[in-house]
């Protein structure tokens, strides 16, 4: 071993030296603290891997090491460790606490940082080969190559600038604090006053459930009734809606329970059923509900084992009208949507979700708010392997 | 409309193997071209309606992708075999496409799933759609390679134009995933499980592309790895689902209650 020209063998032991060499610094120093290269570490980092790999590439020709880091085997098995190790991740669970060593949070481990570094030193590499000197066929390798360089490289070190919060809105109420994943609470240079969150939601949905077990019939292949097609059958059972109230209260007492039309905060959907069994003739009528966070549901017993049941009903569409005032005293309104974030100041605002518990009757908003200085490179990389992918398969060849 | 697909599978599934057949007897093109179109028409026709029914994408559910993998996989085989001439190819991509029409008979998750706000954004079709592509070119390159090694051969070019392809389109539907989830939820790429599987998935076909540009690579190695790496594109797919370690861990699982 390691007579040139290198093979395999001594390119799988470099690689295999930097996972060690990762498991002995994860015992040794602990896992990888990512905000110790927050901004300017990250920049300082990039410079001097940026400095290293020209001065690597310049002086190729005068040592055999710097031209592995091009050879076609070389990129082989660093893939492969990378890939292997990846698999290894994706073979367990990410929770953060069941095993040691960082088996349990990789993406903080020396062990898997470690060889993706070296693939990107590799990468790096790779693509200046083909960048000095310049022929226009060779952009889409310089595509593919660089593009994977620049988002792997912008990503990894732009992560520990990334803030990632997240913030409760109630109508009326500009709010400046929010919450980090860790809990902590900060201040942010702008505050969201929620003037309306919207919500659109999905007809209820009429289901036969199994009283043990919860689950909705038929077994394999569960069916439902939405409430807007008035009349269905599950199973055995055919199911009519007599009535249908979208703003209800009950009244009455257990064992005859009947809803009445009821427009205020906290009123729940209600529907008047009839089923009818055609194997047993059954009959059965009452009011069913899916309750709201005022009124518990209601269901319809068809015998022992089964009832019927209203769904809760799913959202459609949410959304909320916001007021962002920033310190140099503007103001910006937008509506904020999933799928749908509005940008202001170098933040992104995004709509999280609401309460749950009062659906449609939630007041409240929660936003995640993001901010991400690293993205524009991040973007460029990506743009650049998409390029590289339509070169793929527009040339489909070796030449890529 | 589920209740119809058995009618329109069978329809399709006629025309491609006499599609198939007519390619692997060498017969006149026009023959092979037709009948496999033709099915392709049926098949399409069936997606259009039920997406028309649905007042959605049929993307949602398990059922629902697979869909689109029977109707790609015999396209793919019909484009394979339009530029290498592969008498077996389209046989593959056929058997494939039935493969999993029968999952859908046998084993359907089909109730209807109103399709949640995260959901409702342009990317979604395109993310999928040009996934379940990449998905088919990929199968019928994994087929080609249990082919070739069973019977000993020693040309996987064509391997390689599918590969290429197929890595292709896996490249783009990854990064509009990622594109996507920026717009969603703010971050492109987030490791859960999918995304990790995804990576996995995507490494070992660039592992595979290097290898086979290396001088004197092993056919057979190539060919397994080949096979190795449309496992792991399984997993991402539906095999996460049974995971233990991604139960719990993942937006992206669809839900098989």
């Amino acid at each position: 071993m390691w007579n040139k020209p290198f093979g395999y063998s001594e390119y799988i032991a470099i690689d295999a030296g930097l996972v060690i060499t990762g498991l002995l610094l994860q015992i040794t120093v602990g896992p990888i603290d990512w905000s110790l290269i927050a901004f300017p570490a990250n920049i300082i980092l990039l410079a001097c891997f940026l400095a290293a790999l020209a001065t690597m590439f310049v002086l190729r020709r005068k040592f055999y090491f710097f031209r592995c880091l091009f050879n076609g085997k070389n990129a082989v098995v660093v893939l492969s460790f990378v890939a292997a190790l990846t698999l290894v991740m994706g073979l367990i669970k990410q929770d953060g606490i069941s095993l040691p060593l960082g088996f349990s949070k990789m993406l903080g481990a020396w062990w898997l940082v470690l060889p993706y570094v070296w693939l990107t030193v590799i990468l790096g590499m790779t693509a200046l080969t083909r960048t000095v000197p310049f022929h226009l066929r060779n952009i889409p390798f310089l595509l593919n190559h660089w593009g994977l360089f620049i988002a792997l490289t912008g990503a990894t070190l732009g992560n520990a600038d990334v803030k990632e919060l997240t913030m409760q809105t109630f109508p009326g109420k500009p709010e400046w604090r929010a919450v980090t994943n860790e809990g902590e609470v900060t201040e942010l240079p702008l505050a969201i006053e929620l003037k309306k969150f919207s919500i659109e939601e999905y007809p209820a949905k009429l289901m036969i459930i199994d009283n043990n077990t919860g689950n909705a019939l038929p077994g394999k292949k569960p069916q439902f009734v939405s409430i807007d097609e008035k009349q269905g059958s599950i199973a055995d059972w055919n199911i009519r809606v007599i009535q249908y109230l979208d703003y209800a209260a009950p009244m009455g007492l257990e064992g005859s329970v009947k809803f009445i039309g009821w427009g205020s905060d906290g009123a729940t959907e209600a529907a008047l059923v009839s089923t009818f069994n055609r194997k047993t003739g059954e009959h059965h009528k009452g009011w069913i509900s899916c309750g709201s966070y005022l009124f518990p549901f209601q269901v319809l017993k068809l015998n022992k084992k089964l009832s019927l049941v209203m769904a809760e009903r799913e959202p459609k569409k949410y959304s909320s009208a916001v007021k962002v005032y920033t310190k140099d005293m503007k103001i910006y309104e937008d509506t904020i949507q999933v799928n749908k974030p509005f940008a202001v100041k170098g933040w992104k605002i995004y709509q999280l979700d609401y309460d749950r518990e009062k659906g449609r009757w939630s007041e409240m908003s929660t936003f995640k708010l993001v901010s991400d200085p690293w993205i524009p490179s991040v973007y460029a990389g990506i743009f650049m392997m998409l390029a590289g992918a339509i070169f793929l398969f527009v040339r489909k060849g070796p030449q890529t | 409309m589920w209740n119809y697909f058995i009618l329109y599978a069978v329809i399709a599934a006629v025309l491609w193997t006499i599609g198939a057949t007519a390619s692997y007897k060498k017969a006149k093109p026009w023959l092979v071209y037709s009948s496999t179109v033709l099915g392709l028409t049926v098949f399409l026709l069936y997606i259009i309606l039920m997406w028309k029914e649905l007042g959605r994408p049929p993307m949602r559910t398990m059922g629902e992708t697979r869909l689109w993998y029977s109707f790609f996989l015999p396209l793919a085989g019909l484009i394979t075999y339009l530029r290498k001439k592969y008498r077996w190819v389209m046989g593959f991509g056929t058997l494939l496409a039935v493969v999993f029409i029968c999952i859908n008979i046998f084993k359907p998750e089909i109730h209807s799933k109103s399709l949640m706000p995260a959901l409702q954004s342009p990317w979604f079709a395109p993310h999928v759609i040009v996934y379940m592509f990449s998905y088919a070119l990929m199968g019928v390159a994994a087929l080609t390679a249990i082919y070739i090694l069973w019977k000993k051969k020693t040309d996987l070019s064509g391997c390689d134009d599918l590969v290429y392809l197929g890595l292709a389109f896996l490249t783009i539907g990854m990064l509009f995933g990622a594109l996507w989830a920026k717009e969603a939820w703010g971050t492109y790429w987030a490791w859960d499980p999918k995304e990790t599987w995804a990576a996995i998935t995507w490494f070992t076909y660039l592992v595979y592309i290097h290898y086979r540009r290396i001088p004197n690579s092993s056919v057979q190695k190539s060919g397994i790895l080949l096979i190795v790496a449309f496992i792991f594109l399984q997993v991402c797919w539906w095999g996460i689902n049974y995971l233990p370690a991604a139960q719990n861990m993942s937006m992206h699982t669809y839900n098989l209650d």
